[in-house]
């Protein structure tokens, strides 16, 4: 029953992988350990049911209490580097000082973290992209700034090449990247990890872990129902924010972190469709290739993104139903979307609920309602100056940046885990994911999280 | 009434989450989400219900269980109450009810998912309807680098050895019982299992579907006809095959008696693969425990039937110790291997048979290994054409080709050829796909096969092959259509490695001498089909072919006959299954002679002299005997030998 590793990696998402690279290149023997499955360019399920069941925990999403926003939590070797749209950007002063302020950490500024950002860029390639194929839905996003004053830039995405000449449609990509262009972890820094001698264990979820002196110990459960147990000299929990926080609530750690799931943000984010007489066919092509970059927005607490969704979403966005819903479904073609995501103030919790299910509170207070009212007021200017014929705003809000829950701080009172990445009164337990996160950035959080966990590879393997 | 129970069946078979009630409580609610018109079918007319396991296997227990009441809910309710519950639901984001917002979402979610994802026979419609034509055209060729990592990547997981070692103690101990039964009581106890699977075919259809994606009929015919057929052989005649056997004794031996007897071996280790998971599982229990062994069966990790079977062996009154079943991977397996049963019975893969092999080669372990084929079809000019596509057909896609016997490789002589292949391609277009009872061809079991499918077809058409059908696969979905392929040479792998999918490569051929080496040039010699109306030349090519089971005007007949032994040549395994062969397979073939309790010295036995050297030459000679003449000379030579040797004995050497 002993399985021995210098280091157990929970998770091969973005936090788990870039902390596996690390620490594999430096020597350690790893094992990272992943709930979902393996999938390549081969095999990636095609189409969004498949995708939704096959990629995501519980079918495809989880709903907050109130059932108001519904959460996207990938579940996959690769984590939400293989469903998301890859667009990758630095935090900017804004965030960072909000997070030293709370934290009292000094490196959490530009010039603390821009090596590790740049290590984290180095792993993969970036590629702005390409206006020349910009879909009718980016080009409405933009002509609606320049008509409304509004200042918008066009997105940096870890891809490498998505040939969109030979009619590649991105949106396609949500469910895994058939073309190998997107930068998913085992494209990049897993692939690096396993180069390196890494263990990956896939379809295995952990259970529990606890710590003894010498040892850290993790329970868990192959898909089959075996049960396993591994030991490791240390362990870095990167579940993503849920996952990590499960783990967390499971093993009892309530106790000892009175903070554990406090903290949690998720850029609740609000998609609006309005119908165009002409088509927009927002599906296709990059299907994403703008985003907001205006200094008011960033003030008010909210960004805009040029989105779509595939035709299950949609549905389920739609106001309406039967005869008038199917009607408006039939129009997909003619809609563009624009999405306001709030850089959320009030933060929500996570706890175990019955029969130990995760239970997600995380509502908008007035503050954050204002910033999602002004980004729809931005959102339906932009569509009124583009001749839009009529808005249908999207009936609950989706929670795709998974934050907090394990927030740095300086001491137990205000979060779970200190300068060094340990939990509070944990020698061998770090953590490598979002769940770090002490606030809601507003800014796209993948870079970031590459970043923060390849600092604390490289911490640890100095320390050994 | 037989209307009602064949929708019953259907229901059942739709999901195993789900009852027939609730299912047609989802398509009432569907219908009220999605009541179709201007272009888009309703939700029940687009079939998509049907596939709600789909979602349902990735959902959380708890929110299955709630969406089970909703369902259940829905089924019940007149249609204008039913209406108006949606209508409140849909006013739910307003109300900010959680209750009502949960269930809109958990109910509208579930309809638009299975609507809007596409899933029923009506999906193509919706998505037209809808104008989505979103794509990746781009096909990036090979396979990445990563896939290799990953495999490599996959650390030694600790097997409880402890836990395997108990099976087997459990078995050791439980076998002398299962012996001191007697064959009658054995034979009464299957005869039970026969009744049991029969009452409870239903519930194994849906499961075996379930877990292997196969369509209704494959499973009912493949996974529980076969099985009542196999007890039904084993009622019938293993009391005979297994009777003790009176055999001939030769002169030399005159007055002693010959017997064969065959005793249970002990304890038999099955290790199953996933392509017919139920059959594979009570048929080789049956005839090992029908010749008296204590049984262990691993079942493939893809198709466990979690506590299917044991509950059904349980109830024919199986006590729980004669037959086990150890779930797992391969690493389960090679424990129970180490265990050093008295036998093992493998099916699977060549590459997995080897290593079994040698793992058992080291325990000396005896094995029977029945691993992959490549079938051949040999369709003479003068087969009956409508008959020989129909048997092709059959033969290559049943149980979506996920048969070790199913046809890989047509040859079809030039004069029928391009008849054959139209013919071919225009039947074979119009099979259908799904798990219900009115589906021809139900899914791919496992990941893995559906990458070597997607890996042949890529190698044929570079290398120059022409496909028929199947054009609309995705190269990934498990619902792979049955593909003709033509223009296909020994070059390409579809012709040279076992595919296991639903292909069927048809080449011509130009004499029979021609086609006889086509077909018997591959590693594989599991079985082979010849077609024609020239029963003289059907036979002369049949005997040349170098399998193990050859069906003359038919396909996989020989494995249908439980009679008939099963097994493979060259490659394609060691060993018989089934009929006589079979049920002494699991047994200890033990010889006896019986003797006299007389004084008698043996002429073989001590002391050896001259004289008596002299006496035993002259009846070795005369041993040869031809003829009255030849035995007379023998009597003559042992008569005297006899004597010589019982007065030597009594005496014993002189000094």
């Amino acid at each position: 029953m002993q399985s021995d590793y210098d280091a157990i990696v929970i998770g091969a998402g973005v936090g788990g992988a870039n902390a596996a690279a690390e620490l594999a290149t430096a020597g350690w023997r790893c094992l990272v350990i992943e709930a979902g499955a393996y999938h390549s360019r081969q095999d990636y399920p095609r189409g969004e049911l498949d995708g939704n069941t096959r990629l995501f925990w519980h079918g495809g999403m989880e709903l907050n209490r109130s059932a108001s926003i519904a959460m996207l939590r990938a579940r996959v070797v690769g984590g939400g580097s293989i469903v998301n749209q890859a667009l990758l950007d630095e935090f900017d002063d804004v965030a960072l000082d909000d997070w030293r302020e709370r934290t009292g950490f000094a490196w959490l500024d530009q010039a603390g973290m821009a090596p590790w950002y740049a290590r984290a860029r180095g792993a993969l390639q970036i590629q702005t992209v390409p206006l020349v194929h910009a879909n009718r839905n980016a080009q409405l996003f933009k002509q609606g700034f320049e008509q409304c004053g509004y200042q918008c830039a066009p997105l940096q995405r870890g891809q490498s090449g998505c040939r969109h000449e030979e009619g590649n449609d991105c949106i396609e990509c949500l469910y895994g990247c058939r073309l190998d262009s997107k930068q998913s972890t085992p494209l990049t820094s897993l692939q690096t990890a396993l180069k390196a001698g890494a263990k990956l264990l896939t379809q295995c979820e952990v259970e529990r872990v606890s710590e003894a002196p010498g040892r850290v110990t993790v329970q868990a459960r192959l898909a089959d129902g075996r049960p396993q147990t591994f030991r490791a000299g240390q362990l870095v929990l990167a579940a993503g924010t849920l996952g990590s926080n499960t783990v967390l609530l499971r093993s009892g750690y309530a106790a000892q972190l009175p903070r554990l799931g406090q903290g949690y943000y998720c850029h609740p984010q609000f998609m609006y469709f309005a119908h165009y007489r002409e088509p927009v066919l927002a599906h296709k092509g990059p299907f994403q290739a703008y985003k907001s970059d205006d200094a008011g927005f960033r003030r008010q607490g909210f960004k805009l993104e040029n989105v779509f969704s595939p035709p299950i979403g949609t549905a389920l966005l739609l106001p309406g139903m039967g005869v008038a819903h199917q009607a408006d479904m039939a129009a997909m073609r003619h809609y563009a979307c624009i999405e306001v995501a709030v850089r959320d103030s009030h933060p929500g919790r996570l706890s175990l609920g019955q029969g130990g299910r995760l239970q997600i509170d995380k509502e908008l207070d007035a503050e954050d309602q204002r910033r999602a009212t002004a980004g729809y007021q931005a959102v339906q200017r932009i569509f009124q100056a583009t001749g839009a014929e009529r808005v249908l705003p999207g009936r609950f809000g989706i929670g795709l940046h998974l934050m907090g829950g394990l927030g740095f701080a300086r001491r137990p009172e205000e979060g779970c885990v200190g300068e060094d990445y340990r939990l509070f009164g944990s020698r061998r337990i770090q953590v490598a994911d979002a769940s770090l996160f002490p606030s809601a950035p507003g800014i796209n959080p993948s870079l970031t999280i590459m970043a923060l966990a390849r600092r604390l590879g490289r911490q640890m393997a100095e320390a050994a | 009434m037989r209307r009602e129970s064949s929708l019953h069946l259907a229901a059942t078979l739709g999901s195993v989450y789900f009852s027939a009630r609730q299912l047609r409580g989802l398509n009432r609610l569907g219908d009220g989400y999605c009541p179709g018109g201007d272009g888009l079918p309703s939700f029940s007319a687009s079939g998509a219900g049907w596939q709600i396991d789909r979602l349902a296997e990735a959902m959380h227990p708890q929110d299955r269980a709630d969406l089970g009441l909703l369902l259940d809910v829905a089924a019940s309710l007149p249609r204008p109450l039913l209406a108006g519950l949606l209508r409140l639901f849909n006013q739910a984001e307003h109300l900010r009810l959680t209750p009502l917002r949960l269930a809109r979402l958990g109910a509208a979610g579930v309809v638009y998912s299975l609507y809007y994802g596409f899933a029923g026979p009506g999906g193509t419609q919706v998505r037209d309807r809808l104008g989505w034509d979103a794509a990746i055209r781009t096909h990036i060729p090979g396979e990445p680098v990563m896939n290799q990592l990953v495999r490599d990547a996959a650390p030694d997981l600790a097997v409880d050895t402890t836990e395997v070692a108990a099976v087997f103690d459990r078995a050791r101990a439980a076998q002398p019982a299962i012996a001191a039964l007697g064959l009658p009581q054995r034979l009464a106890l299957l005869d039970r299992l026969g009744q049991v699977v029969l009452r409870r075919r239903e519930e194994i259809i849906a499961r075996v579907s379930q877990e292997t994606g196969k369509c209704a009929s494959d499973a009912l015919l493949g996974e529980i006809f076969a099985v009542i057929d196999n007890l039904e052989y084993l009622r019938r005649h293993a009391a005979a095959v297994l009777a003790d056997r009176k055999m001939p004794t030769p002169l030399a031996m005159l007055g002693k008696q010959s017997r064969v007897w065959y005793e249970p071996l002990g304890t038999i280790l099955v290790i199953a693969p996933w392509n017919y998971p139920f059959y594979q599982a009570i048929v080789p229990i049956s005839i090992a425990f029908a010749a008296g062994n204590a049984v262990v069966h691993k079942p493939s990790e893809y198709t466990p039937l979690a506590g299917l079977v044991e509950s059904i062996l349980a109830e024919a009154g199986f006590a729980p110790d004669w037959a086990q079943v150890v779930y797992g991977n391969g690493q389960i397996g090679s424990a129970c291997l180490a265990q050093s049963p008295d036998k093992l019975f493998f099916t699977g893969s060549i590459a997995t048979g080897k290593r079994v092999m040698a793992q058992a080669a080291e325990l000396l372990v005896p094995v029977e290994l029945e691993l992959g084929g490549k079938d051949p079809m040999l369709v003479f000019a003068d087969a009956n054409l409508e008959r020989a596509v129909a048997g092709a057909m059959w033969g290559a896609f049943t149980n979506t080709g996920q048969s070790c016997t199913s046809i890989e490789r047509c040859y079809v002589a030039r004069p029928l050829y391009e008849r054959f292949v139209a013919r071919l391609v225009e039947q074979t277009s119009k099979l259908t796909l799904g798990t219900g009872p009115d589906h021809d061809i139900g899914s791919m079991t496992t990941p893995m096969q559906i990458a070597i499918v997607r890996e042949h077809l890529a190698d044929a058409l570079a290398k120059g092959a022409m496909q028929h059908t199947g054009l609309d696969w995705d190269g990934v979905s498990p619902a792979i259509p049955p593909i003709v392929l033509t223009q296909v040479n020994h070059e390409m792998r579809v012709m040279q490695e076992e595919s296991f999918g639903p292909f069927l490569p048809v080449m011509a051929f130009d004499s029979e001498a021609e086609v006889v080496r086509l077909a018997n040039q591959t590693i594989y010699g599991l079985s082979a089909c010849v077609w024609g109306g020239d029963k003289a030349q059907l036979e002369r090519v049949a005997r040349q072919l170098k399998v193990g089971n050859v069906s003359i005007n038919n396909h996989m007949i020989t494995e249908g006959n439980h009679a008939l032994p099963f097994g493979g040549a060259k490659q394609s395994g060691i060993g018989r299954f089934k009929g006589e062969d079979g049920l002494r397979g699991f047994c200890n073939t033990k010889a006896v002679m019986v003797d006299g309790n007389s004084a008698k010295i043996e002429a073989n036995w001590y002391p050896f002299t001259s004289a008596k050297y002299q006496a035993l030459d002259k009846m070795t000679v005369a041993s040869r005997m031809r003829g009255l003449a030849g035995i007379i000379r023998f009597a003559l030579a042992g008569l005297p030998l006899e004597s010589l040797a019982n007065k030597l004995g009594r005496k014993g050497r002189q000094p």
